[in-house]
């Protein structure tokens, strides 16, 4: 059971949502500081700052402070030195001050702390009171904060949902009203000793003295075990009701710009309901979003890594959560930008050069129309398509290139395909099939319109009737459960994570049970009766007031919209109608936000939070900004999406080259190059026909239908190459259903299948076509080979490598036939396999395979 | 997926090649690597495998784990009973050689398939999604080893070691079911036919043909870098394993006669039912013969699988246990004979080497069939169906052994204690594979399969 006590346990969660630890940032937008960050030798003595200065006012036996202290080295060089410094205080004997800058209260008195760094020094005062009383010990505010900070409550051990060796905690402690009794009562009181607290079997086994699969987690010396010792002795008391609770936390510094392998102590406040505050740096818990990035302890001290980029750590105390972000800049020069196309432009470039991180050069002509035609049409350039725009000189190409896409089918086809996997457009019986179909046009013809996507949430969200008049109640039938409803509805379209919530307080948001069980309400009255055609169902509003209940507290919900009150619905109003209203708001904080986001990493690889549907305050975005101005540049736009992608597509950034420069190649989070992924599989296998001009019959569909334009699962299930390359079962909510990873059986797929064999040396297929234009030159063909594939010419030194495996092949000596009946291959059927070797290595080549 | 020890005595030389064959040419390093290679994925896949044994008609109880021989004739065992290496407790009297591995085996009493149909539950049911139990498993483990391309969920029926026996049976449910599941987790069957990896993995071109086009791919491929880092990079490098896999060929894993000649002998129950003396007025004439002839070699092949990193192995020969003693079906004493012996066989054979290569906590293996048989013995020497019982044995695996869990009630036509159900028997095979603490945090899993996984009770007394 080593695994609930590393630090990933520490996001160990009850559910199985993702909890992706992805690198974040800010700073973007940002003036960058003037220098990149100085290595600079101290030749003078640097003055020392405290974080704030206000007096330190410590008051009773277990008040604690975090000190936190910068060195300044002329206008533009900070470094914290919380842990490098040296502290005393005078008088001594007052508070105790450790190496890391924490004090400890010994006794009443004023004494100054006086911190010395490489000949800067700097003081403060602190004011001990109280230190004589004894302070009850709360059980919610210092017990439970233990149990967190120990991991004894997380989701691999006792917090699980049937505990752990019998002996359950709530998770992460959000449950401290239970835990008490777990810990006091539950197993006959077992768990503690009164008599004589030491022999607890909650010390002795949290401290490793009795045998305890998760190991030591207390330290018998340590103030923790210390805390648990005296709340025994103080008689197990769970602290009056009207104790203060904490309202929130917050974390000092929030940011900072810093340097590789740099260090920064962090101090956490917890503020409380009577107004006070205390310092919680010790009690609550660090987790770091990436740890390749930076490394936290669990004293929250912070410490950079190498790679240049923006990073956050996750603070948490009981239920609240804030976060500290970092940002390592590379300090490579920024002084040859290109110009900004648009607001996206001066936003990621802004960071770049605050990173000092160049970006690559704009992606060649070749490139661009193959990067465009895919991303916006799902397929490759067609071979007419790719000589006339290496023909065009008009500068407005691109733009006009973007424009013509959006207006094609192709672009609703390829659309379509994305939205009906999160819709999950399922043919789970045969007698689906008309459902299914519905569905999908629906959202292609919503798509070629270009409805604004308010009004397409809208229509979807609250469909009502039969299939053949409301094809999008065809999710309801996919999607019957109310809780998985208000599930995908929460991340589909807010990009909310909801799943934990169901079961205890989200550990990383603000949301609880209630406002689950209040958002599932929503899609408490919906009622169904048989349709028009055999297992077709008829969606409609159950008259009556809507409502759902909180299974722990018992407590019935109103509909609630998420952050907000309860609403007051008559039972006539369909409340599905005003969860639409309210999430097509434009004061509506998620939902302009998700689809951009959506959007961006569609185009991009990676969205400005990832994962894209998991918008959350622990996982914030790269660009805060940049995320801000397109959600309002999109509602203002009245929601159009094609207007988003033009914003998108025209820009620089999008328009960069996938080649990274001397700096560039391990970024993944700045966008300061085009990241290459792999071809979905739809256009992946369109394109192995379309080079080599063969075609694929789809089970019910019409002859020449390509696979981007198949409306549901079924047809995943049908095709091994479309299943082995990923495409999704639409059983999911979540675009990551859709894998997009390179893996061996696809290889061996690409390299050895019958399939692949079959598009190659049909008597039909592009070599048997090649093979007979006999007028041509090697070097022709050769060209329009490439130019098929890989929407270019070849480079001479390419056409030459071809041209000689051609001739090789041609002139070598002929294998003797096996037997008699083998006849000797003609020179024909020879050329033609030469012809077959070059179409199968350029569809093996990256350059093919991946969108670039 | 388990990891294995050197057990072998040239692996010292097969060290040195590594990266070789693909499985043509497994190495230890390569064995060792696949932990490895989960633990760096993050899957939270434990060291394991477990092969289910599907005894499909419905085994008798009396005459395989509780003979009841205190009760009335028509209810006792019709082949006697034997003592077995655990005091009190005694087998069927078929299971002479079981008897003596008693002590490594954990035989449940009390076990409930909920009814009295043909079809293939507890393997594929609404308990499992409707996908093959090990569809579960490979959703989580993935479909195949990263570094080597074995699948990790394989069926094994008569036709993978013996090409003249029949189809597998497909009447009464679709062993290589995924459910809602997935296509891409179904078992991998060798020898079924048109199953697209096993298809991919056979060469079909010549050796020199596909070396020429390698050599174009890599020289094309080094020309232009226009892909650089993340995903693309791996991709040269499967590309090489991917034709390393082909001509290497996966038969090594699949190939028997790579395996010590005295170990096959040791497993063959092709000796034990000469087929001619099988009677032919049974119908099912051909699936006896089938069963005696493979049954060995399949258990055999299994063990192999699991020691190069498959996970779930089902085995099952051809609807064999349906003892009516109509016209299809032999009766109880006579069917046991013919279906029991070679299974009183090759179990016990396959418990003993797995021990002897110390893999007992690593390899879990289950026994169980889609319902039980009827208390009283007909008058024409036939058991009906059953669903309220049902024979269920497990061994191996780290669980506890040497047991017997549940009773049944006197005539063991129901459970009188603890009655164990599928749900169980999933749960339990689940705690064996995953490491479902992890299980709970993955991401993308789908919802059913996650909540399959993660709300499953094992059987108590085996954990």
């Amino acid at each position: 059971m080593r695994s609930c006590h590393t630090v990933k346990s520490i996001r160990i969660l009850c559910c199985g949502l993702a909890l992706a630890a992805l690198p974040i940032h800010a700073q973007e937008g940002e003036t960058p500081p003037p220098e990149n960050p100085p290595a600079l030798p101290p030749t003078t003595a640097p003055a020392l700052v405290w974080s704030n200065s206000e007096a330190i006012k410590l008051i009773g036996p277990n008040a604690t402070h975090q000190l936190v202290l910068t060195a300044k080295r002329g206008e533009n060089h900070e470094q914290d030195i919380t842990a490098l410094a040296s502290y005393t205080s005078v008088p001594e004997g007052i508070v105790q001050v450790d190496a890391s800058g924490f004090l400890r209260v010994l006794t009443n008195g004023e004494t100054t702390i006086r911190a010395n760094h490489e000949g800067g020094s700097a003081e403060r005062s602190v004011t001990v009171t109280r230190a004589a009383d004894l302070l009850p010990v709360s059980f919610p505010n210092d017990v439970v904060p233990v149990l967190s900070r120990h991991g004894c409550n997380s989701g691999g051990c006792h917090g699980k949902a049937e505990g752990q060796n019998g002996f359950k905690l709530s998770l992460f402690g959000f449950e401290p009203e239970n835990d008490h009794d777990y810990l006091v009562k539950e197993s006959r009181g077992r768990r503690i000793f009164r008599a004589a607290p030491e022999h607890s079997l909650l010390l002795l086994k949290g401290s490793g003295q009795l045998p305890h699969q998760g190991g030591s987690r207390l330290d018998q010396e340590g103030d923790d075990y210390k805390l648990l010792v005296r709340w025994i002795k103080q008689g197990l008391s769970y602290g009056p009701k009207e104790d203060p609770t904490v309202t929130g936390i917050v974390v000092a510094p929030k940011e900072c710009l810093t340097a590789p392998n740099a260090l920064q102590q962090l101090r956490v406040t917890a503020n409380f309901s009577d107004g006070s505050s205390r310092d919680v740096t010790r009690v609550a818990q660090y987790d770091s979003n990436d740890e390749e990035m930076a490394e936290v302890n669990k004293n929250g001290l912070v410490s950079m890594k190498e790679s240049p980029g923006s990073t956050s750590i996750m603070i948490r105390f009981q239920t609240h959560v804030d976060v500290f972000r970092a940002t390592i800049p590379l300090g490579a020069p920024v002084d040859n930008f290109p110009q900004p196309a648009n607001f996206i432009d001066e936003r990621i470039f802004a960071k770049l050069k605050t990173l000092g991180l160049p970006p690559s050069g704009e992606s060649d002509d070749a490139a661009f129309l193959r990067r465009i035609t895919i991303d916006l049409g799902g397929r490759l350039p067609t071979l007419e398509e790719t000589d006339a725009f290496l023909a065009e000189t008009d500068p407005t190409k691109r733009a006009r290139k973007i424009d013509s896409l959006l207006a094609s089918a192709d672009y609703a086809d390829y659309f379509a395909g994305k939205w009906a996997a999160i819709l999950r457009n399922k043919r789970k019986q045969a007698h689906h099939v008309r459902g299914s179909f519905a569905f999908h046009a629906w959202i292609r013809n919503s798509l070629h319109q270009n409805r604004p996507y308010n009004e397409f949430v809208k229509e979807f969200l609250a469909a009502s009737g039969e299939v053949g008049d409301n094809p999008p109640v065809v999710w309801y039938r996919t999607v019957k459960d109310s809780k998985e409803q208000l599930q995908d509805i929460a991340q589909i379209f807010l990009g909310i994570r909801l799943q934990c919530a169901q079961c205890h307080h989200h550990p990383y948001e603000k949301w609880s049970q209630d406002d689950y069980y209040g958002f599932q309400a929503f899609f408490s009255k919906i009622g169904r009766k048989a349709g028009n055609q055999p297992g077709e169902e008829i969606i409609f509003h159950k008259r009556g007031v809507a409502s759902a209940q909180n299974p722990r507290t018992g407590r019935t919900l109103k509909p609630k919209p998420l952050g907000e009150a309860e609403l007051q619905l008559s039972p006539l109003q369909d409340p599905r109608d005003a969860l639409a209203d309210w999430m097509v708001n434009e004061k509506n904080p998620f939902f302009a936000k998700m689809l951009v986001n959506r959007y961006w990493k569609h185009f991009f690889s990676r969205g400005l939070v990832d994962p894209e549907d998991d918008m959350r305050v622990t996982n914030p975005p790269t660009h805060p900004t940049l995320l801000e101005a397109l959600a309002k540049e999109f509602a203002e736009h009245g929601y159009d999406m094609k207007h988003l992608i033009r914003t998108i597509c025209n820009s620089r950034t999008y328009q960069l080259s996938a080649i990274p420069n001397d700096h560039n190649l391990n970024d993944r989070q700045n966008y300061s190059r085009f990241y290459p992924r792999r071809l979905g599989a739809e256009i992946l296998l369109d394109g192995i026909n379309m080079v080599t001009d063969s075609s694929e019959q789809f089970k019910g569909q019409p002859k020449g239908v390509r696979a981007v334009q198949l409306p549901d699962d079924q047809f995943t299930k049908d095709s091994y190459f479309l299943s082995v390359f990923g495409r999704p079962d639409m059983n999911s909510a979540c675009e990551c259903e859709r894998a997009d990873e390179v893996n061996l059986a696809q290889a061996l797929h690409l390299v050895n299948s019958a399939n692949i064999r079959g598009k190659l040396a049909s008597d039909q297929a592009r070599a048997a076509q090649l093979v007979k234009q006999k007028d041509r030159s090697d070097e022709a063909r050769v060209d329009e080979l490439y130019r098929r594939a890989l929407a270019r010419p070849p480079a001479p030194e390419e056409l030459a490598t071809a041209v000689a495996y051609l001739e090789r092949k041609r002139n070598q000596p002929k294998t003797p036939p096996k037997n008699e009946k083998e006849k000797p291959k003609t020179p024909g059927a020879i050329e033609r396999e030469a012809y077959e070797d070059l179409i199968w290595a350029l569809l093996n080549t990256k350059e093919f395979l991946f969108n670039h | 997926m388990i990891t294995i020890s050197d057990s072998n005595p040239s692996g010292r030389r097969s060290f040195l090649r590594v990266g070789g064959l693909g499985l043509g040419g497994l190495t230890l390093p390569q064995l060792l690597g696949w932990k490895a290679a989960a633990a760096q994925a993050g899957l939270p896949v434990k060291d394991k495998a477990v092969v289910f044994l599907f005894m499909h008609g419905g085994p008798p109880q009396q005459e395989t784990f509780d003979p009841k021989m205190d009760a009335p004739a028509e209810i006792r065992s019709a082949t006697g009973e034997v003592k077995t290496t655990i005091p009190g407790v005694t087998f069927g009297g078929t299971f002479q050689k079981l008897a003596k591995q008693a002590h490594r085996m954990a035989v449940v009493r009390s076990y409930t398939t909920g009814n009295g149909n043909h079809d293939i539950k507890p393997l594929v049911s609404k308990d499992t999604l409707k996908a093959n139990m090990g569809s579960l498993y490979a959703r989580v483990a993935g479909a195949n080893v990263p570094s080597t391309g074995m699948p990790r969920n394989v069926a094994l029926f008569p036709r993978a070691v013996d090409p003249t026996a029949q189809e597998r049976v497909k009447n009464f449910g679709n062993f290589l079911a995924s459910g809602s599941v997935g296509a891409g987790y179904s078992p991998f069957a060798p020898g079924s036919g048109k199953n697209g990896l096993q298809h991919d993995m056979t060469m079909w071109m010549s050796r020199k043909r596909l070396e020429d086009r390698m050599y174009l791919l890599k020289k094309i491929d080094s020309l232009k870098r226009a892909v650089d880092g993340g995903a693309a990079d791996g991709l040269g490098n499967l590309q090489r394993q991917a034709v390393e896999m082909i001509m290497g060929g996966i038969s090594e894993a699949f190939d028997l006669s790579k395996e010590d000649p005295r170990t096959l002998a040791r497993y063959d129950t092709a000796p034990l039912v000469n087929p001619n003396s099988i009677s032919r007025s049974w119908n099912n004439h051909k699936n006896y013969r089938d069963h005696g002839q493979s049954l060995g070699k399949l258990m055999l092949m299994a063990r192999r699988l699991c020691e190069r990193g498959a996970g779930f192995v089902t085995v099952t020969t051809n609807f064999v246990w349906d003892f009516h003693s109509d016209k299809n079906n032999a009766g109880v004493a006579e069917g046991m004979d013919y279906v029991g012996v070679p299974f009183d066989h090759a179990v016990s054979a396959f418990i003993d080497d797995v021990h002897e290569r110390g893999l007992s906590d690593k390899i879990l293996l289950v026994c169980c069939g889609e319902m039980g048989r009827t208390p009283k013995l007909a008058a024409n020497g036939g058991r009906n169906h059953w669903g309220r019982l049902a024979p269920l044995m497990l061994a191996g695996g780290g669980l506890k052994m040497g047991q017997v869990i549940g009773q049944s009630t006197p005539d063991a036509g129901e459970p009188a204690a603890n009655a164990v159900t599928t749900e169980n028997l999933i749960g339990t095979i689940m705690h064996t594979l995953l490491d479902l603490g992890n299980v709970r945090l993955m991401e993308n899993l789908p919802r059913d399969v996650h909540s399959l996984l993660t709300s499953g009770s094992p059987i108590r007394e085996l954990v």
